[in-house]
């Protein structure tokens, strides 16, 4: 269970405190004074997480190789492995 | 002026023999590593289901590529009783490359990947353990790049990675790519294996290490490889694997 685990802690480790002022459990001058930007903070991450995913994933298919040299020479082997194979007595 | 001689005589005695041990040595030390290389032999798996057009092919470039290096090798063909007569293509190569080089295994019924190359190690003599596919999306060029990697460090796995610089595929359409990158990255934020491409199937394995599988402090080396898409019969890339890497992942997830 370790990798849920990790996760599971990290989620609490931020969701913990965050309802806690979000609920007005926790109450001084640091949270009043930035109880929006704190409220706020759960949701940015997962949209700043979301959009750095989807261009990191967007990146990664443009820019996924295209081995057009391979499929050439594939090709290419291909016919003179017939040809060999024949001569040997293949029968295909 | 004599003591002088003698001494002197000695000391490039001396030198004489020295340097011949030297030599010595150094040739017993070639001729160690010499046997040391000749004992390495290679298992590749060929798991096949209806490849009889990729089949001679990808045995003949892998025979190709390792008469060119040297290196020891058979090649074990397991197939499922494919209905297109893989199996009597296979025999009719044994007879062109021979029973040591060629090892054909044949099961009633499609058993399965997974069991098909369980059941292939079993038939290995080889000390390490190819395994890729036959339908010739796995070129057999990048085996001696796999074993060059393997004795670099002397890793215990070396896995071929579309992911890496180098690496690639070729004839794969938007969607696959996407999918594919989406996956592979999913995955990877979600698991950290530290490996960069789980689903390929393109590997270089110790037989030890292989029959203790999926054990922890595994070494691995990587090799890009270009991933040229089947050019005969078909892949199967559908909702059901789509949902078959989810379910797989999830399991993961809760497990390790
Ligand atoms: N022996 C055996 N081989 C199989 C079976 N299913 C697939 N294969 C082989 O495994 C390799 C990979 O199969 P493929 O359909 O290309 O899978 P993909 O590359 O993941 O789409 C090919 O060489 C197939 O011939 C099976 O049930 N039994
Ligand atoms: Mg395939």
């Amino acid at each position: 269970m370790i990798k849920l685990f990790e996760w599971l802690f990290i989620f609490f480790l931020i969701m913990g405190p965050w309802t806690a002022v979000v609920t007005n459990f926790v109450r001084n001058e640091f949270t009043k004074k930035y109880f929006t930007v704190i409220f706020c903070t759960p949701f940015v991450l997962v949209g700043a997480f979301g959009i750095i995913s989807l261009l990191i994933i967007a990146y990664r298919v443009f820019t996924f190789n295209d081995c057009i040299e391979a499929e050439k020479e594939l090709k290419q082997q291909i016919k003179m492995a017939k040809a060999d194979l024949t001569k040997k007595g293949l029968k295909l | 002026m004599r003591d002088f001689f003698i001494a002197n005589n000695i000391s490039s005695c001396q030198g004489n023999i020295n340097y011949k041990t030297a030599a010595i040595l150094k040739r017993d030390k070639i001729l160690i590593h010499k046997t040391i290389m000749k004992k390495n032999k290679y298992s590749i798996l060929l798991p096949t289901y209806n490849e009889r057009e990729n089949l001679p092919i990808i045995i003949w470039l892998i025979c190709k590529y390792f008469d060119e290096s040297g290196f020891d090798y058979e090649v074990i063909v397991i197939d499922d009783g494919s209905p297109d007569g893989t199996f009597e293509v296979a025999k009719q190569l044994q007879e062109i490359y021979g029973k040591k080089r060629l090892v054909l295994c044949s099961r009633g019924k499609k058993l399965g990947l997974g069991s098909a190359y369980i059941f292939g190690i079993k038939q290995a003599s080889g000390n390490f353990i190819i395994i890729m596919d036959a339908d010739l999306s796995h070129h057999p060029k990048f085996i001696i790049e796999f074993i060059k990697k393997q004795e670099e460090k002397d890793y215990d796995i070396v896995s071929g990675t579309r992911y890496i610089n180098g690496g690639g595929v070729y004839g794969w359409d938007f969607k696959r790519k996407l999918i594919s990158r989406t996956a592979n990255y999913i995955t990877q934020v979600l698991l950290r294996p530290g490996a960069s491409d789980l689903t390929g199937s393109f590997r270089l394995y110790k037989k030890e290490v292989l029959n203790k599988l999926m054990e922890h402090c595994i070494t691995k080396g990587y090799v890009p490889i270009s991933f040229v898409d089947r050019v005969y019969g078909e892949s199967k890339l559908g909702g059901s694997e789509v949902y078959q890497f989810v379910k797989g992942l999830l399991y993961l997830f809760a497990t390790t």
